[in-house]
C-alpha cells in the first residue's frame, strides 16, 4: 500500500495549477519509477505519462528529456519499446521547438536500446508514422531519427524503405521539413554505400541545391562534404564541385557564407588534387567577397586551408587577397584575420614567413582597433616556433604598452593575460628592462578588476622566473605600495602577498613578507585591518610553526580586541586556524 | 462579383466607444479565423463555422498600456497589425500581434489538459513569447517571410529581421536613420515580405516611393534597393507631398504586382517595371476640391489599408462615409460599396454608389482582409466589422 502513494501524490502534483510544482513533479519522476520498480513502471507509469498532455512548454520539455533516461527504469532493452508511445506524441505535435528535440533525442536513445528483432515493428513503425504524418511537426521530427535506425537495420529491405522515405522529405512541401532532412542528411549518408549515393543521393543533393528557400539551400554545402567524402576524386569532381562552385557564386551571401565556414571541412573531403586545381580560386573569391559577414568567415580559415594546399599556391594566390584585408574597412574581417594569419607560418616554413607574413603581421599590429591587435599577440606562439621573437620584439613591444595603457579596461585586461607568456618566450633580460615597469603599474590602476588580475600576473611571473628572482626583483615594489594614501591600493599589496606567498616559499615569506603585513595592523582603515586578518589566515598554512606562534598570533591577537566587528569576527577566524 | 453583406459584429451604434474602435483586421491565411484588433488591447477571434458564417471563437487581452520612462511617453495598447502564421499545428493556431513598440507571439489551442474539465469549446490563449525592445519608433508593419521561420517588423527608420524561435535578438536590415536627424526626409510606412520568395521585401515610404530589398546581397540591405516610383506625375499640387505618402504596400498573392496606397490613389506596378505603374486608380477624386480643409484638420493625414483578392484580379480599400472600393485590375472598373450597419437607424444611402456629397469624415474604413476563400471579405468602420460573401 506504501507504493500507491508515490504515484497518487504525483498525479496531484501533475494536476496542480502551479507550473513550478508540475515541473518539479516531472523532473522527480524517474524516483517514482525506482519506487514502483520495473513492472509497474511499464504497466502504470508510463501510459499515465503518455495521457499527459500538458500546455506549459517547460513540463513537456523536461519530460521528453526524463522519458529518454528510462531504459533501465523499465526493465532494460527488452522492454525499451513501451517508451516510445509517450515520446511520439511529443514529437509529433508539439509546436514548440525544443519540446521536439528534447523528445527526438531521447527517442534516439530509447532507439538505441531496442533490441534489433523488434526494431521494425517499433522503433521504424513508428519513423513511418510521423514520416506520413500531417503536422508538418511530426515529419520534422521524424528527419532526426533515421541515423539510428538505419545504422541498427541489417536487413536491407528496410534500409531501402528507410532511405525512400527520407529522400520523401527532402522533398517535402513545407520548407521546415526540408531544412531538418538536409541538417540530418549528412550524418546518414556516411552509412550509405557508393553505389547509393550515386544513384540515390545525387538527385536529391541537386534537387536541395536548387531550392527556393535559403534556409534549405545553406545545407547544401555540408552535404557537398559529406558526399566527398564517399565518392572518389573523379566522381566527386563531376558530381560535387559543380554545386560547390555554385554555392560559392550563389546570389544570397548566407549560401556563401556557409561555405567560407565549412571550406575545410569541403576542402579535406575532396582531397588534395581538387582543392588545388578549383578550390584555391574559390577561396579568393570569398576572401574578397562584397559581404563583410563572408570575407570575416573565410578568414577565419586562412590557417586550416592553408594546411590544405602546397606552399606555392598559398603564396602564390592567398597572400596577395591576406594583404588586402589588412585595410579591409570592417574591423570584424582585420579581427578574424589577426586571429588566423600566424597558423599559415608553420605551412610556409622560416624563409617565407618571413618574406611573406611578417609585413601582414606588423601591419595588424598597428591597427587602430584593439581586438586586432589583441589576436594577433595572442598568436605569438605560433610565430615564435618559427621565426625567433627577437626580431619582432622591437616592434612588438610599443603594441604591447599601447594596449596595456588602453582607454577601455578590457582591453588592458586582456594584456594582462598575455604577460606570462610573454614572459617565457622572451626571458628575463627583456622583462625586467621593458616589462616590469608595466605590471607593476598595473598594481595601482584605477579599475579593480585590473588591480586583481595585476596581482595575479604577478604570480604568474614569479613562478616563471622562480622565487630568488622574485624575492629580490618583485617583492621590494610590490610592498612599497603599502604607504599609498589611498586605501584602495594598500589592499592590492595584501593581496599580492597572498598570491606571492604560496609561490615564493616559506622563507621568503617569512622574511620578505610578513612584517610588512603585521605592519599593516595598525592601518587606520578597518577594511585594511581586516584584509591583514585574512591575509594572515591564507597564510598561516604556508609558515613555519614558529613563525606563526611568534608573529602572526601576536598580530593576530591584537586585531582580535580591535573595535571593529569585521576585524574581530576575521581575526577570531583566523586564530582558530592558527592553533 | 456581386457582394452582399452577411453578418455584422460590433455593439449598439449610437454609442461610439473609444476603446472599441477596431484598428486592425486579419484573416487566417486558410480562411477559416477572423481576428480583429482594438485600441483597447484586446484581441477578439471569430471561427468560420458553417458556410461562410463565423461565430464567436475567442478573446484575450494582447497588450496593456505602458509608462517608457526613459521618453516619459505613454506606450498605446491600440493593436497595430495582426499576422496569422501559416502553419498548422495539431489542435493549435498561432498569431503575431503587435502595438508600437511590442510584437507577441500568441498561441491559441484547443488541447485540453488531462484532468481538466471540458474547456467549453474555448480554446487556451497564451502568449509564448514577446519580441520587444528593438524600436526606438512605433511599430507600424509585421510581416512573415514564406520560410516559415522568420518575420520582419517596421517601424519609421528601421526594419528588423526576427527568428520566431528566438525573441533575444533581432537584426536590423534597412536602417534609414540619418547621421544628422535635422536631414531626415523620410520614413518607412509599411513593410511586407514576398509571398513566396524568402528573400525579399518591399517598403513604402512618405514620399510615395515602394522600395525593394533583396536580403541575399547584403547583411544589411540597403544597397541595391529597387526603387518603385511614378515617372511623370501629373496633376502635381500643393498638397502633392503629403498626399503622396504612402500608407500601406502589398504583393499581389501570385507575386507579380505591387500595390501602394496613398491619400488618393491606389498605384499597381508590374514588379519587372519600376519605372512607372501599371495603373492609377483613383479611389475618392471627389474630395480633391477640399484638400485644404482636409489638411487644416488634419483628416489628410488619414492612414488606410489596401488588399488583394486571392486571385490577384482585383484589389480593394477602403474611404468615407464607410465606402470602400473594389477594383478590378484587368479593366479599373470599380465597384463601390458603403458598409452600412443594418441596425443603424440614420438616413440610408444607395449602398453601391460612390458618395460625394456630404461625405461624413468621422466614418471611415481603414482596415479591411480579403480571405484566401474567394468569396469572402471583411472591412471594419469604428466599432463594427463587415463580413460580405461574394456571388457571380
Amino acid at each position: 500500500m506504501e507504493e500507491l502513494t508515490p504515484i497518487a501524490l504525483l498525479i496531484d502534483q501533475l494536476k496542480s495549477e502551479d507550473t513550478q510544482i508540475r515541473l518539479n513533479a516531472v523532473r522527480r519522476v524517474s524516483q517514482i519509477a525506482k519506487a514502483l520498480g520495473p513492472e509497474r513502471t511499464r504497466k502504470e507509469l508510463i501510459p499515465f505519462l503518455t495521457e499527459l498532455v500538458d500546455d506549459e512548454d517547460e513540463v513537456l520539455s523536461a519530460l521528453s528529456e526524463e522519458l529518454g533516461n528510462f531504459v533501465e527504469l523499465i526493465g532494460g532493452s527488452e522492454f525499451a519499446a513501451t517508451l516510445l508511445p509517450p515520446l511520439e506524441a511529443l514529437a509529433a505535435s508539439v509546436e514548440e521547438t525544443s519540446v521536439r528535440e528534447k523528445a527526438v533525442n531521447s527517442l534516439n536513445k530509447v532507439g538505441q536500446s531496442v533490441p534489433s528483432e523488434s526494431l521494425k515493428d517499433t522503433f521504424i513503425a513508428l519513423i513511418k508514422r510521423l514520416s506520413s504524418g500531417d503536422w508538418f511537426t511530426s515529419r520534422t521530427s521524424a528527419a532526426g531519427l533515421y541515423y539510428v535506425a538505419y545504422q541498427k537495420t541489417s536487413d536491407e529491405a528496410t534500409k531501402k524503405e528507410l532511405r525512400t522515405s527520407f529522400y520523401a522529405l527532402c522533398r517535402d512541401d513545407v520548407p521546415m521539413v526540408r531544412r531538418a532532412a538536409a541538417t540530418h542528411f549528412p550524418k546518414l549518408i556516411s552509412l550509405f554505400t557508393k553505389e547509393q549515393v550515386k544513384d540515390e543521393v545525387l538527385p536529391v543533393f541537386v534537387f536541395l541545391s536548387n531550392d527556393d528557400q535559403d534556409s534549405v539551400r545553406l545545407m547544401t554545402v555540408e552535404l557537398c562534404a559529406a558526399i566527398g567524402r564517399v565518392l572518389s576524386q573523379e566522381e566527386s569532381l563531376q558530381a560535387v564541385l559543380p554545386v560547390a562552385l555554385n554555392c560559392v557564386s550563389d546570389k544570397s551571401w548566407r549560401v556563401r557564407y556557409m561555405v567560407a565556414d565549412k571550406f575545410c571541412e569541403l576542402g579535406s573531403a575532396l582531397g588534395p588534387e581538387l582543392c588545388k586545381a578549383h578550390l584555391v580560386n574559390s577561396f579568393v573569391k570569398l576572401l574578397r567577397d562584397s559581404e563583410a559577414e563572408v570575407r570575416t568567415a573565410a578568414a577565419f580559415k586562412v590557417e586550416g586551408f592553408g594546411k590544405l594546399i602546397p606552399m606555392e599556391l598559398i603564396i602564390k594566390n592567398v597572400i596577395p587577397s591576406v594583404k588586402e584585408l589588412v585595410k579591409d574597412q570592417s574591423q570584424h574581417v582585420r579581427a578574424a584575420l589577426a586571429s588566423n594569419i600566424m597558423g599559415l607560418a608553420p605551412s610556409l616554413g622560416r624563409e617565407k614567413t618571413l618574406e611573406c607574413l611578417v609585413d601582414i603581421f606588423l601591419g595588424l599590429l598597428k591597427d587602430e582597433f584593439p581586438d586586432v591587435r589583441l589576436n594577433i599577440i595572442s598568436k605569438l606562439d605560433s610565430i615564435n616556433s618559427v621565426v625567433g621573437i627577437d626580431l619582432l620584439s622591437q616592434s612588438l613591444l610599443p603594441a604591447i604598452v599601447d594596449l596595456a595603457e588602453d582607454k577601455q579596461w578590457r582591453v588592458r585586461l586582456a594584456i594582462i593575460e598575455f604577460i606570462p607568456l610573454l614572459c617565457k618566450q622572451l626571458g628575463v633580460q627583456f622583462f625586467e628592462s621593458k616589462l616590469s615597469n608595466l605590471c607593476l603599474s598595473w598594481l595601482g590602476d584605477s579599475v579593480f578588476a585590473i588591480r586583481e588580475a595585476a596581482a595575479l600576473n604577478i604570480k604568474k611571473v614569479a613562478e616563471v622566473f622562480g622565487p630568488e628572482w622574485a624575492k629580490n626583483n618583485i617583492i621590494p615594489r610590490v610592498l612599497s605600495l603599502y604607504t599609498h594614501p589611498n586605501y584602495l591600493y594598500r589592499m592590492t599589496t595584501l593581496f599580492s602577498v597572498t598570491q606571492l606567498a604560496p609561490v615564493v616559499g616559506p622563507d621568503v615569506t617569512a622574511t620578505s613578507m610578513l612584517p610588512l603585513v603585521a605592519r599593516m595592523v595598525d592601518d587606520s582603515v578597518p577594511n585594511i585591518r581586516f584584509t591583514v586578518a585574512k591575509t594572515l589566515h591564507a597564510l598561516i598554512p604556508l609558515l613555519d610553526a614558529a613563525v606563526v606562534q611568534n608573529q602572526v598570533k601576536p598580530a593576530l591577537n591584537k586585531l582580535a580586541e580591535d573595535s571593529d566587528r569585521d576585524v574581530k569576527y576575521y581575526s577570531s577566524l583566523a586564530l582558530q586556524q592558527a592553533v | 462579383m456581386k457582394w452582399k453583406l452577411n453578418q455584422v459584429f460590433g455593439e449598439d451604434p449610437s454609442a461610439v466607444n473609444e476603446e472599441n474602435i477596431i484598428t486592425s483586421v486579419r484573416f487566417d491565411p486558410h480562411g477559416d479565423f477572423l481576428a480583429i484588433g482594438y485600441q483597447c488591447g484586446q484581441v477578439v477571434v471569430f471561427k468560420n463555422t458553417t458556410g461562410d458564417t463565423f461565430k464567436f471563437y475567442a478573446q484575450f487581452e494582447s497588450h496593456h498600456p505602458e509608462f517608457d520612462f526613459l521618453t516619459s511617453l505613454e506606450i498605446e495598447e491600440r493593436i497595430n497589425k495582426i499576422r496569422w502564421l501559416k502553419q498548422k499545428y495539431d489542435g493549435t493556431r498561432m498569431m503575431l500581434t503587435s502595438n508600437d513598440k511590442t510584437i507577441k507571439l500568441w498561441k491559441l489551442s484547443e488541447r485540453k489538459k488531462r484532468g481538466e474539465a471540458e474547456n467549453n469549446g474555448m480554446p487556451k490563449t497564451q502568449a509564448k513569447r514577446v519580441f520587444g525592445n528593438a524600436h526606438a519608433y512605433n511599430i507600424n508593419s509585421v510581416s512573415l517571410c514564406s520560410d516559415g521561420e522568420t518575420f520582419i517588423s517596421a517601424d519609421d527608420l528601421r526594419v528588423n529581421l526576427w527568428s520566431l524561435e528566438d525573441n533575444k535578438e533581432s537584426f536590423t536590415c534597412i536602417d534609414i536613420k540619418p547621421t544628422n536627424m535635422s536631414e531626415l526626409s523620410e520614413v518607412i510606412t509599411s513593410a511586407t515580405f514576398h509571398p513566396f520568395l524568402c528573400n525579399q521585401f518591399i517598403y513604402s515610404s512618405s514620399k510615395g516611393v515602394v522600395y525593394q530589398a533583396d536580403m541575399r546581397t547584403n547583411a544589411l540591405c540597403e544597397s541595391n534597393l529597387r526603387c518603385f516610383k511614378e515617372s511623370n506625375p501629373s496633376g502635381k499640387s500643393f498638397f502633392s507631398e503629403v498626399t503622396s505618402s504612402m500608407s500601406d504596400v502589398q504583393y499581389s498573392p501570385d507575386g507579380r504586382y505591387i500595390m501602394a496606397r496613398d491619400y488618393l490613389n491606389l498605384k499597381i506596378w508590374d514588379v519587372n517595371n519600376d519605372s512607372s505603374p501599371l495603373a492609377i486608380y483613383n479611389v475618392h477624386d471627389h474630395i480633391k476640391p477640399k484638400l485644404y480643409e482636409l489638411y487644416e484638420n488634419d483628416i489628410i493625414f488619414d492612414k488606410f489599408e489596401c488588399c488583394w483578392s486571392p486571385d490577384s484580379k482585383s484589389v480593394m480599400t477602403g474611404t468615407y462615409s464607410n465606402g470602400f472600393v473594389i477594383f478590378d485590375v484587368a479593366s479599373g472598373e470599380p465597384t463601390h460599396m458603403q458598409a452600412v450597419n443594418p441596425r443603424d437607424k440614420r438616413k440610408r444611402r444607395n449602398a453601391t454608389l460612390p458618395v460625394t456629397e456630404d461625405i461624413n469624415f468621422d466614418e471611415k474604413v481603414s482596415h479591411i482582409t480579403w480571405s484566401s476563400k474567394s468569396d469572402l471579405l471583411a472591412c471594419a468602420a469604428g466599432n463594427y466589422i463587415y463580413l460580405y460573401v461574394g456571388n457571380n
